[in-house]
């Protein structure tokens, strides 16, 4: 492996939202545009393209993308990875260049998922009846109350806690003009919406929506050829895991062991520790989920997230702050994208162009996806040092 | 707090907002009551390997298993007398306990490792949630849970025999494992042996 370090030499996204009149080709070219144009290059620079879209994960949407952004004949390698595919489509082409194989790599990640049923998951089996509704739930909002539950039994978590989350994480998106949406939810409204699967209301749920986001990769060498080093964000650690082997996994999908796993990684790889973090992307598909992951990445020790949350530690302002660009919940959660965008959240505070959400004077920040099936992707990042 | 605009309000359109009409739920009987009629008894082999046997509608108790009744999943074995039980593997190498058979051992990878578990009827609840917006067709609010059994296995399913209220379901509670019939057919008009837990007599 290499040793040069990777940087992001150009990284953005579009304003998430409901675009049913534009192709998902369309979408992943302007968020294409839009790195290259922040890296200050073109299309015949880039020698290879990542593409992440997970729903519609045969229809060749890289190539799609090339289509609609210039057909150079590179090599295009589409992923799906769940909701770590964009987080996956962004390592590849890390690899690629920490391989020696490339200095320039384009990753974009995109999805339609506006109009999108909120359950997700669930279903049944081919023969047979189903057992959703029998056999308890396999819908998303299940699965991750549930994961959320078996906090409260170890440490009393509460509803209120649980909803806190996405009062913080809308909170945070009435400053992000890129989220799909801007709106205070105070507690009450919060723990009074719809209830879906308890303790998650419609409010602790991502919201389904379009989207895409890329991010140009260069080699160390490249991007000082180039005069970059002025914005460009170095990856202190590009990790992935999956889940192994735990005793619940088959009835209750282990989001924990493998953030865990994939934080050990990424800590060491970056040579920093939790407590060198200035933000946090972390995946709050649901409320309860961003509660578990306090602790997987270490933020807090075991136990202490109830009261992180009590202390609005997470919140702007606050010791670690956690989703300021407004999350899955509020930004929004198109799942190819999701990984990149999250990836450009931390990567603007760093550069320092993140207006009024701006975390202040922050230097390393971490980006942490979660794909059920499972997998985790976890990027640490460290801004230019100007 | 109300305001005019709430966030996700389209996702109402995503077509899987309907409830369906609550079904009146009947008394059951936590066992299933069942009778043999040997003659006509039906064997066929489950995916574990084992024999399993269903046998004709019995006009006694609650529940009965026509001669269709099968198992919900390959987790519930019926034997030729007796009580219905969950039966997962367990490897002999690693000794860890699964609820469906695989190629090879997911703990430790090892291959013809894997052995028939009965699992116990008792439990710990781990963990739950109510359920309130299900897919089309299925009655809510249910209780969707996750039990740790004695001995070891984890398994996940309705909760039943309590108000679906976070206040009245204590997490680490012990439970009981029972089989009733589900009111839910196949295309065929086959009916299932479902497996539930709820709070320990
Ligand atoms: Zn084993």
């Amino acid at each position: 492996m290499g040793s040069e370090d990777i940087y992001i030499a150009g990284i953005d996204m579009i304003k998430f939202g409901k675009f049913p009149d534009i192709s998902i080709a369309t979408l992943g070219a302007e968020a294409a545009h839009l790195a290259l144009d922040d890296a200050g290059i073109t299309i015949n620079d880039v020698q290879a393209l990542y593409s992440g879209n997970l729903m519609m994960a045969s229809a060749m949407v890289g190539q799609q993308i090339q289509k609609e952004i210039g057909q150079t004949g590179i090599p295009v390698v589409n992923c799906a990875n769940a909701c770590a595919t964009g987080a996956t489509a962004l390592r590849e082409g890390w690899t690629a260049i920490k391989a020696g194989l490339y200095d320039i790599v384009l990753a974009v990640g995109v999805e339609k998922l506006a109009g999108a049923g909120m359950l997700g998951g669930g279903g049944g089996n081919k023969t047979g009846i189903s057992p959703e509704g029998l056999l308890g739930s396999g819908a998303m909002p299940c699965v991750f109350a549930e994961a959320g539950m078996a906090h409260s039994k170890e440490y009393g978590t509460s509803f209120e806690q649980f909803a806190q989350i996405a009062v913080k994480n809308h909170h945070h998106s009435t400053m992000n003009p890129k989220a799909r949406y801007q709106i205070e939810t105070p507690l009450e409204e919060v723990m009074n919406a719809e209830m879906i699967s308890y303790p998650n209301t419609k409010l602790m749920c991502s919201a389904n929506v379009d989207g895409a986001a890329a991010a140009v990769l260069m080699s160390e060498k490249k991007v000082k050829e180039l005069g970059l080093m002025g914005q460009a964000v170095k990856i202190r650690a590009s990790v992935l895991t999956t889940d192994p082997w735990t005793d619940r996994d088959e009835v209750m999908p282990d989001i924990n062991t493998c953030t865990r796993n994939a934080a050990a990684q990424a800590y060491e790889m970056a040579g920093v520790g939790p407590n060198d973090l200035d933000l946090v992307e972390l995946h709050d598909c649901f409320a309860t989920a961003e509660v578990l992951h306090y602790e997987n990445l270490g933020l807090c020790a075991d136990g202490e997230a109830g009261k992180l949350i009590d202390e609005k530690s997470t919140w702007l302002g606050g010791r670690i702050p956690v989703n300021l660009s407004g999350g899955l919940l509020s930004k929004g959660h198109p799942i190819g994208a999701t990984g990149i965008a999250n990836v450009y959240e931390v990567s603007t505070h760093l550069r320092g162009g993140a207006g009024k959400r701006q975390a202040e004077g922050a230097r390393i920040g971490l980006a942490h996806v979660i794909g059920l099936g499972t997998c985790c992707g976890i990027h640490i990042l460290e801004g230019p040092s100007n | 707090m109300g305001l005019a605009q709430s966030p996700k309000d389209d996702l109402e359109s995503g077509g899987i907002g309907q409830r369906p009409k609550v079904i009146a739920q009947t008394n059951h009987s936590p066992h299933v009551t069942r009778c043999r009629r040997d003659d006509e008894r039906i064997r066929t082999k489950s995916r574990l390997g084992h024999a399993k046997t269903a046998t004709d509608p019995c006009p006694i108790g609650v529940h009965t298993l026509s001669d269709n009744s099968r198992p919900i999943t390959s987790l519930v074995q019926i034997p030729d007398s007796g009580d219905p039980f969950l039966q997962g593997l367990k490897c002999k190498s690693c000794g860890a306990i699964s609820l469906k058979s695989r190629a090879a051992c997911g703990k430790c990878g090892g291959r013809d490792t894997n052995e028939p578990l009965r699992l116990a009827n008792k439990g710990k609840l781990h963990a739950f949630s109510i359920v309130y917006r299900a897919f089309p067709g299925i009655t809510v609010p249910f209780v969707s849970a996750v039990a740790d059994l004695e001995g070891g296995g984890t398994i996940k399913t309705n909760l039943i025999g309590v108000d679906p209220d976070p206040e009245k379901i204590q997490l680490g509670m012990d439970i009981d494992v029972v089989f009733q019939v589900v009111d839910r057919k196949d295309s065929e008009g086959n009916e299932y042996l479902g497996y539930f837990i709820q709070p320990a007599a």
